[in-house]
């Protein structure tokens, strides 16, 4: 009988607990890991909320699992042995790497296990949050944050072996096949859920928001004229206001003396420096005046408003239109919030800009 | 063999119109190769780098139409970075220096530069027809060279290509003079267009009969284009959106019934459904209706719109149908043979969208049919099992769960039984693509069932080697194989490295391949370019054989290594 597996839409795991036939400190172990397990796929940004509990978490957990290793088998991540091995991963990703308990094995195999174990650890399959992690090291990540959970290669130079390992476990290799199999879709799955696609590229996650969305390049294989057009005709579609298609956050773009408008997808970025990047790119001639350091905010917001554009005197200032249909200098709050008031973007003339500040400062502290 | 002079052996072969059919005539014995390669007018080269165009002109004095395949079928997905290659550059320089009278060009996943399609339009007096499908690297600058210099320009069909739009002044470079055109496809691009010169030109296009327009032709347009041009048989819509109660619109319905002859209707990229109406009169006759691209139908629009379309052979639309929505369509197009269904919101929440429920409506109602594009949110083993007993007569079998893991949520299985079933059922498949919760076992009936495999996806599926290597030993006819994700590393790869002689090629992306077992295999096959494909952060790892592969893409060649490879490409 094999144990069931979870219900795949379930976060969190708690059936993690089911697949374990040890010990009671054990299942607390699984589900201290599996909450680790949620938090670890989230944007790694500098939220220290998150980065304290995972270390409280890892260092509670490792003393339990000290034996519980041995026990334990993992078809997991690249990367995920222990931490010695990859001395420049972060806490953070050994914490991650401990709390994948896959077999229910045997006191009696335990002698099999440990040897297998780093074996099988080292990535027998990549599995999707695999495969979400690499990617997104390469392609969706500019910040450097979620790097800690890559390094895809260096380990994985085992990962031949790993699964004829797996066949000389135990008495029941069809089953135990069985097991780690679901185990494995369970693991990916968490990674899936939790990492769950977001509608548009860029997958981090500054406030801490739930799920890193990384996409998986390749996946789903729909040519990219074809997304990109669906894109393109929901935005038509949901016109003006920037209401959200599909994923999308689309809103006007004009500058004083360009010839046209330009429309750009909010959802694409996740800070304001990429907005501004972008817009740079677009636009070739402004930048984003540096309005971003009120002492008065909580840390959350300076670190969001903090842009890197330090040309305090630059010509021109970006500017949004807000749900209130008023003229509010961008960079003052918390980009989560600017999304979901931004209506129109502007660049306007510095000189054009004077007296937004204030406005926009008292509305901050309205909102907080 | 020499019981007929060579003259009556060429008539005869000129009934042999099938590559493969052409090609085996040409082995059969010298004189029969010489006298088919003199004969040959139309040749398919799947990847371009497999042979010289030099070779291809020195063997087929007589071509006439070139179909060519550049980058790798996953470059479809991003998996290819942008310089790999697949310039067509080449080709055209060489066919133009020679004598071969070049009359149709049609390539796919290809670089296209502005120079050769004005070197293109040049070279060759008779040229009739430019197919680009998934290319990309020209503007809208070759168009206009296209349509000023050929002067019996039949086809200009752009298919899902990445075009850069410098104007729309390029659809004006049709002469006067040019009265040959039967079809033209422009839906792809994004820019506005000289209606009045695309108007002119519809009127003194006689023989058009398909014409696909873009999404910035509005509607009162289309109805003075259908007005001049009632013979047309494909017809892809601009923008259709006006209110129903207008005059134009008026005068579109009767420009719509007067055009008997549709049998292909797509486009509708902006779309009122209100004016949908307009349509039904001609759906009696519709064979192919792609409403992919408007999503601004939804609800129980596409449906409205099927339920009139009793002779459909092929559909292609929007998840956004539901599984309802196919149920209708399973009730109504008893001729389907090709159903594509395509995500609307691929990276969303997954609500909505269809399951395996409309699937199995399809089959049970449309047992015609053969070919499968399916993206769906779930997919069960009994359901595939179901599916293969209503239609044994798959040729193309694409499932794509959107969760790529997912096992069967009835029962918690991978899904091997239900692939299983399939290829056991469906004795002349050729393409599969295969998703969700997938173990060894799968390729193990594919191995032993697929005897007419050419193609295969696989993603994030297998569990050893053996995996990959039941499919290499057990499917003969395997052309194309593409992997992504999978446990797969040199044991699967290195075990017969004569099959990828008898393949086009093999990607093989996030797998277990080391750069050492890239090596091995480049060494004992000497006849195989294996290339390697690095991302820039992995350059300095490249020097270790213990590595492994991000990408590998290999395929067979009689003309050694590419020179054109960029920097982040090692060919080993």
């Amino acid at each position: 009988m094999s144990p069931p597996l979870l219900d795949v839409e379930e976060e969190g795991g708690q059936s993690n607990v089911t697949l374990l036939a040890s010990s009671g400190s054990m299942d607390s172990v699984c589900q201290n890991s599996a909450e680790l397990k949620e938090r670890n796929y989230m944007g790694l940004s500098d939220c220290s909320s998150v980065d304290s509990s995972v270390v409280s978490a890892a260092s509670e957990e490792s003393k339990a699992s000290l034996n519980l290793k041995a026990t334990e088998l993992r078809l997991g991540l690249p990367g995920s042995q222990s931490p010695e091995r990859n001395p420049e991963l972060c806490l953070l990703s050994s914490a991650q790497l401990d709390e994948k308990p896959l077999f229910p094995l045997h006191p009696s195999s335990d002698g099999h296990c440990s040897i297998t174990q780093k074996t099988i650890v080292s990535g027998n399959k990549r599995g999707f949050s695999d495969a979400m992690d690499g990617f997104s090291e390469g392609k969706f990540l500019p910040n450097s944050k979620v790097d800690v959970m890559l390094s895809p290669r260096p380990s994985s130079n085992l990962g031949l072996t790993s699964g004829s390992v797996l066949e000389n476990l135990g008495a029941q290799p069809t089953k135990a096949k069985e097991i780690a199999n679901q185990k494995v879709v369970q693991d990916r799955l968490h990674a899936a859920n939790e990492t769950r696609p977001n509608p548009n590229a860029s997958a981090n996650n500054n406030s801490g928001a739930p799920a890193t969305k990384a996409q998986v390049v390749g996946w789903p294989p729909i040519r990219s004229f074809r997304k990109n057009s669906l894109a393109t005709t929901s935005k038509n579609t949901d016109e003006v206001d920037g209401k959200t298609g599909p994923g999308a956050l689309f809103v006007k773009v004009s500058m004083n003396g360009a010839p046209y408008l330009r429309k750009v997808d909010l959802k694409n970025y996740s800070k304001y420096q990429e907005l501004s990047s972008a817009l740079e790119k677009m636009f070739s001639c402004f930048t984003i005046g540096q309005y971003g350091s009120h002492g008065t905010l909580g840390r959350e917001l300076l670190s969001e408003s903090k842009l890197k554009d330090l040309l305090h005197g630059s010509e021109y200032v970006l500017t949004y239109e807000d749900k209130d249909g008023d003229w509010m200098l961008v960079g003052d709050v918390p980009w989560e919030m600017f999304i979901d008031t931004c209506k129109r973007l502007r660049i306007m003339k510095s000189s054009d800009a004077i007296g937004l500040a204030p406005r926009a400062m008292e509305k901050c502290r309205n909102r907080n | 063999m020499n019981y007929f002079p060579d003259e009556v052996l060429e008539y005869v072969f000129n009934f042999i119109t099938s590559h493969n059919d052409r090609n085996s005539v040409s082995l059969v014995c010298k004189s029969w190769y010489k006298i088919e390669r003199y004969s040959r007018q139309r040749v398919f080269i799947g990847n371009c780098y497999s042979i010289s165009p030099e070779r291809l002109i020195a063997r087929f004095p007589g071509l006439k139409s070139l179909t060519l395949k550049g980058k790798p079928h996953f470059a479809d997905f991003n998996l290819v970075p942008n310089d790999w290659g697949g310039f067509v550059c080449p080709w055209i320089q060489a066919l133009a220096k020679s004598r071969i009278g070049l009359e149709e060009l049609r390539l796919k996943r290809m670089v296209v530069s502005d120079d050769c399609l004005e070197l293109l339009s040049k070279s060759f007096l008779n040229f009739k027809s430019l197919v680009l499908v998934s290319c990309e690297g020209f503007t809208t600058d070759g168009l206009a060279a296209i349509a000023a210099n050929c002067r019996f320009l039949r086809e200009l069909d752009l298919q899902e290509n990445e075009v850069e739009e410098h104007s729309g002044h390029w659809l004006s470079c049709f002469p006067e003079s040019c009265t040959s055109l039967v079809s033209l496809n422009f839906a792809c691009l994004k820019g506005e267009i000289n209606l009045g010169a695309l108007e002119r030109l519809v009127a003194r296009s006689p023989n058009l009969k398909s014409l696909r327009l873009n999404r910035t032709v509005p509607l009162d347009t289309l109805q003075k284009l259908l007005m001049r041009a009632p013979q047309l048989v494909d017809l892809g819509t601009g923008s259709y959106v006006h209110d129903p109660s207008s005059e134009a619109f008026n005068k579109l319905e009767s420009a719509i019934q007067r055009c008997k002859s549709i049998r292909s209707l797509s486009g509708f990229l902006e779309v009122a459904p209100c004016c949908m109406s307009a349509i039904y009169p001609i759906c009696p006759n519709l064979t192919f209706l792609n409403l992919s691209y408007a999503p601004g139908l939804h609800g129980i629009e596409p449906t409205k719109l099927i339920q009139h379309c009793r002779k459909l052979q092929r559909l292609w639309i929007l998840d956004c149908i539901g599984d309802k929505g196919l149920g209708v369509v399973a009730s109504t197009c008893k001729e389907l043979q090709e159903l594509r269904v395509f995500p609307s919101d691929p990276f969303g929440a997954g609500n909505a969208a269809v399951t395996e429920e409309g699937l199995v409506l399809i089959s049970a109602g449309c047992p015609k049919l053969n070919s499968l594009l399916y993206f769906c949110q779930q997919m069960t083993n009994a359901a595939l099992i179901t599916v293969a007993k209503n239609c044994p007569n798959f040729i193309r079998f694409r499932l794509c769960i959107l969760d790529p893991i997912k096992p069967d949520p009835l029962t918690n299985q991978p899904l091997d039984e239900g692939f299983g079933a399939i290829v056991q059922s469906c004795k002349g498949l050729k393409r599969l693509s295969l998703s969700g919760l997938l173990t060894d076992q799968v390729f193990l009936y594919i191995g032993m069932y697929a005897e007419q495999l050419e193609m295969l996806s696989i993603a994030f599926a297998g569990d050893t080697d053996k995996g990959m290597l039941h499919v290499l030993n057990g499917c003969k006819k395997l052309r194309k194989l593409e992997i992504m994700d999978c446990p797969f590393g040199n044991i699967a790869l290195l075990e017969d490295v004569g099959k990828y002689e008898t393949m086009r090629s093999l990607w093989m992306s996030s797998c277990e391949v080391t750069l050492g077992g890239c090596k091995t295999l480049a060494e004992k096959m000497p006849s195989l370019s294996v290339e390697i494909i690095y991302e820039s952060e992995q350059m300095e790892f490249c020097l270790d054989d213990r590595q492994k592969v991000e990408k590998m893409y290999l395929y067979r060649t009689l003309v050694g290594h590419r020179k054109d490879a960029p920097e982040f490409v090692w060919i080993l």
